[in-house]
């Protein structure tokens, strides 16, 4: 960690520094080359800082397109800055593009580019200053090409936050510090964005969590317009006022940003002399997200439902390749209290290692809930945690030094907290006092990696009560010598009952025994809800829920209280046409005790489908409920396929996709909804979709039409490539094209075979061909 | 260039959805409200701009210069809703698609409101509407270059080599000075298959 005795000096701005000499501030970097002269000038005049940071900003191949090479212009940039014999630190800014899934840069693709000028410059700077970051998954990237590639150097890291207190991409000061401070950052804070009062309530939230040293660079205030150029008008004296402040509460590298100039450097310089004060925060269990931080402290759910150990229909999905099963899945225990996800992808014969990964970017890519990665395989827990955006918690290392050896540097690296098993090579030891000397083993082997106990929890092991009656307490007892460590605990709380009648009996009477003990994250079904309704009770009974607050508000509506509901007199079909999810499961099962399937399939469900379709082509009802209506459809045609598969064979085929170059998908994900509640199976390859990638969905496929979506002009061109590189292998899918620029002409123009205004008409288009093939 | 109200917002919400109040839906209207709440807490609306007195290269053109003739000097604007918005529109595909559809209605609504009363009250009210690359017949590539003149990346908007913007929500263009014009069906792309047309009536207000 790095020790500093006294308040160090960052430069501060140089664009404005630019600027202020008549030159294009477009040109920054080609200045290195081109006047080299001008760019040591103001790095000289910036002599009153402790570190002079290179000129290279937006130096990366995603960014920079002028006419010099990166590495022509990264080491002219650092003899520039050498010129000033202070400590010199690479700056790099981020690529300027937004990664997947919002975006279309990959983390990859992202990494490699700060890799290169990481190579180019390693041997001949002091460190790295990565700034004005706004995304943490970007950031990330950029941490660990500094960190793989030039380990040895100084890395300092600070993002933008606006008013909000969220950087643009949702990530608070707690999460980013988290984050950072995991990842082997040696000084973490903020640059840019706003000025030293603006930024304010994010500053003092980083120093309330951070434990590494803190960087601040403001802004000289916020920009103001006058005469059509921009200007900061906040004095030198009112930006040290704040300075001041900052370095009294405990920060301790300071400089300036946009519209500071080197007399407010020189003005700050004065803090050198000061002392530091010491932060001490407490250090805590927490792992994260993007957006969502979660300290794990008294009971923290986990849920379990992404495991597929003993899920038949969760296995196929995984084989299948159907995250969107997952999402659901982690949706559903999110909405029912977990605050943690497990993530587990073992079954036989599947690639562990990129199946891991995969489902885990799918899961995050829909739910904030930071995620447990739960394997063994030593490949795919290094894979997920790399590209996991945030810090995660690995399931799970145990006291077997082979294990602790395959586990610990990948935690490290990543900043994982890891949970450990109270067993080794030998098995589950019989007493509490021997799991808990594996404990300490564990915990002492951690440390040597530089993982602080904080970074790591315990779980006591569950043994089922039905085979080791005698051991169950030695469960319970684990727990409270463990805590005794200082460290929090986890268990997998329904082994208890395993081979037991009544199993919900047990289960819930031991998670409260194993509370009380000392449990923190049980790792249970969240949708039992007479497991959290344990843990709610616990919670009151144990003054958590202070006052009663979340238990009266979740409880005083219970059935008991109410008067009973009259049951609403519906059938199927007009729960369908009013989008009633809910209701369609029953009514189906209603229907199918007196019709045959096809009987409610054709004459209700369709029907159904038909009046809601007129009715939104005579603007009696709207897009909402068209898809609402499609969405129940599609409950109850679920319904039917379960309990006769049969019935479950898919009309056709399609294949939908938005072009390469355009992300736009929302017209094509309703398209989808539509068609899927009309029978049809449909494979989405999802937006920006590469030619190659919708010609290989058509040899696969041979779906009986292909639809393909885009948004502007500009893409209509991309679009219009698709369908020639169709139309030379001689595709024998219609091909039917739609999006808001899209017409009837434009779709003759590029050779289309049909051209859809909307789901529903496509959803027409569809049923005619079908009919005739 | 007035003032945006509330039920300013509202009725273009409704617009964008298509709603019409004479065929009542009450979810809907619910909905709208639901989704203008959390616009409010999760969007980073944010606002860049630059003012010019000479006619940039790219804007020497039809329908620009229509568009500045009479103007002693314009600006070249940009906004966005954030990333956060898009986020949630993503979310929502996956999780509750019949409100994403109103919640997407409503975040283009939010921005232009955002937008339309920032401007009023920062750049004056003697302002035009916003001009933005794709109207009026104009290209959308004309982006690219006009993202010379205003550091929008300042604000977290990237443009793709297409036009395309992100965060989706978004605008980027021009607002002329001292001048009053009115926006015109003229030369938009959706001219011959818009669904106002059809009902005689107009996408914007």
């Amino acid at each position: 960690m790095l020790q500093l005795d006294k308040i160090m000096i960052f430069d501060g701005g140089f664009g404005s520094e630019i600027e202020k000499r008549g030159l294009d501030t477009n040109l920054c970097m080609e200045y290195n080359i081109l006047k080299p002269e001008v760019i040591k000038e103001i790095h000289n005049e910036y002599r009153y800082a402790d570190f002079i940071t290179t000129n290279t900003f937006g130096l990366n191949r995603i960014k920079y397109h002028g006419e010099y090479e990166i590495k022509d212009i990264a080491l002219k940039a650092i003899e520039n800055a050498r010129s000033t014999g202070k400590k010199v630190l690479f700056d790099i800014g981020p690529t300027g593009s937004m990664l997947k899934p919002i975006g279309t840069l990959s983390f990859d693709e992202a990494y490699e580019a700060f890799k290169e000028v990481v190579l180019i410059s390693k041997d001949y700077v002091d460190g790295y200053i990565l700034e004005t970051f706004s995304d943490l998954y970007e950031l990330k990237a950029a941490i660990l090409a500094v960190k793989e590639n030039a380990d040895d150097r100084l890395l300092f890291a600070t993002m933008t936050f606006d008013k909000t207190e969220r950087t643009l991409t949702g990530s608070s000061p707690e999460i980013m510090v988290n984050t950072l401070e995991g990842l082997g950052v040696d000084a973490l804070g903020v640059n840019c964005g706003l000025g030293p009062k603006e930024l304010y309530n994010v500053i003092t939230r980083i120093i309330n969590s951070a434990h590494v040293p803190i960087i601040i660079q403001p802004n000289r205030g916020l920009p103001k317009l006058k005469d059509g150029k921009t200007y900061y008008d906040l004095t030198i004296e009112e930006y040290d006022e704040y300075i001041k402040k900052y370095v009294e509460l405990g920060v301790s590298i300071v400089g300036g940003c946009c519209g500071t100039n080197p007399d407010f450097i020189k003005e700050i310089s004065k803090y050198n002399r000061c002392k530091i004060n010491k932060i001490n925060n407490p250090y805590k269990t927490m792992i994260n997200s993007a957006t969502v931080l979660t300290e794990i402290n008294n009971v923290v759910i986990c849920g379990e439902r992404m495991n597929p150990t003993g899920k038949k229909k969760l296995k196929q999905k995984l084989i299948d390749g159907d995250y969107d099963y997952l999402v659901g899945e982690a949706l559903r225990q999110v909405e029912c209290g977990a605050q943690i996800l497990d993530l587990n992808v073992g079954v036989p014969k599947l690639d562990e290692v990129s199946v891991l990964k995969d489902a885990m970017l799918k899961v995050q890519e829909y739910v904030d809930t930071p995620l447990q990665i739960d394997t063994s395989n030593k490949e795919a827990m290094e894979k997920a945690c790399r590209y996991y955006n945030g810090i995660p918690l690995i399931n799970s290392v145990n006291g077997e030094q082979a294990v602790m050896d395959k586990v610990f540097p990948i935690a490290k690296k990543y900043g994982a907290v890891v949970l450990g098993l109270a067993l080794d090579e030998n098995g589950v030891p019989k007493t509490a006092e021997e799991r808990l000397e594996i404990a300490k083993r564990i915990i002492n082997e951690a440390a040597k990696y530089g993982i602080p106990k904080e970074r790591i929890m315990i779980d006591t092991l569950v043994l089922t009560a039905s085979a080791e009656q005698a051991l169950v307490k030695e469960t319970l007892r684990g727990l409270t010598l463990v805590r005794g460590l200082g460290v929090k605990t986890a268990l997998g709380v329904s082994n208890v009952s395993f081979g037991l009648p009544k199993r919900i009996l047990l289960n819930k009477t031991f998670l409260t025994m194993a509370m009380y003990a000392g449990l923190n994250m049980p790792i249970i079904n969240p949708l039992d809800e007479e497991m959290t309704s344990a843990i709610d009770a616990y919670n009151v009974l144990l003054n958590i829920d202070n006052n009663s607050i979340n238990y009266i508000d979740k409880y005083n509506d219970s059935e008991e209280e109410k008067a009973p509901k009259k049951a609403l007199e519906l059938d199927l079909k007009t729960a369908v046409m009013k989008g009633l999810n809910n209701e369609c499961e029953g009514l189906t099962l209603k229907e199918l005790e007196v019709h045959e399937p096809l009987y409610v399939v054709n004459e209700i469900l369709i029907q159904a489908l038909k009046e809601v379709g007129d009715a939104y082509d005579k603007g009696k009802m709207y897009l909402p409920q068209l898809i609402a209506a499609a969405e129940a459809a599609k409950v109850a045609f679920a319904v039917i396929s379960k309990k006769f598969p049969k019935t479950d064979n898919k009309k056709a085929t399609i294949v939908v996709a938005t072009v390469k170059g355009d992300v736009h998908d929302i017209g094509k994900n309703i398209c989808k909804v539509v068609l899927e509640s009309y029978g049809y199976e449909v494979i989405d390859l999802g937006k920006d979709t590469p030619i190659d990638a919708i010609v290989d969905a058509y040899k696969k496929y041979h779906p009986l039409a292909i639809g393909l979506s885009a948004l502007m002009t500009t893409t209509v061109i991309s679009m219009e490539d698709t369908i020639k590189a169709l139309r030379e292998i001689n595709c024998e899918s219609k091909i039917i094209v739609g999006g808001a620029v899209l017409t009837q002409d434009i779709a003759n123009s590029i050779n289309a075979d049909y051209y859809s205004v909307d789901a529903l008409d496509l959803a027409r288009i569809i049923e005619k061909l079908n009919d005739e093939k | 260039m007035s003032l945006r109200n509330y039920s300013d917002l509202i009725n273009l919400c409704y617009r964008y959805i298509g709603y019409k109040e004479d065929n009542k839906d009450i979810n809907i209207e619910n909905s709208v409200k639901e989704a203008l709440k959390e616009l409010e807490a999760i969007s980073q609306f944010k606002y860049i701009y630059a003012e010019y007195s000479d006619v940039i290269p790219i804007l020497n053109k039809e329908p620009y210069l229509k568009f500045l003739k009479g103007s002693k000097s314009y600006y070249v604007v940009a906004t966005t809703l954030g990333v956060m918005v898009d986020k949630r529109v993503h979310n929502l595909s996956k999780t509750n698609m019949p409100y994403m559809v109103i919640f997407n209605s409503c975040a283009a609504a939010y921005l232009e409101y955002l937008a339309d009363n920032y401007e009023y009250n920062n750049l004056g009210e003697d302002i035009s509407y916003r001009f933005c690359p794709g109207y009026g017949g104009s290209s959308v590539s004309d982006l690219l270059e006009l993202k010379k003149y205003l550091r929008i990346d300042k604000i977290g908007i990237q443009i793709f080599d297409s036009g395309m913007m992100l965060p989706e929500k978004s605008m980027f263009g021009i607002v002329a000075k001292n001048k009053n014009n009115s926006k015109s069906c003229d030369g938009c792309v959706m001219e011959k298959n818009c669904k106002y047309r059809k009902e005689d009536k107009k996408c914007y207000n």
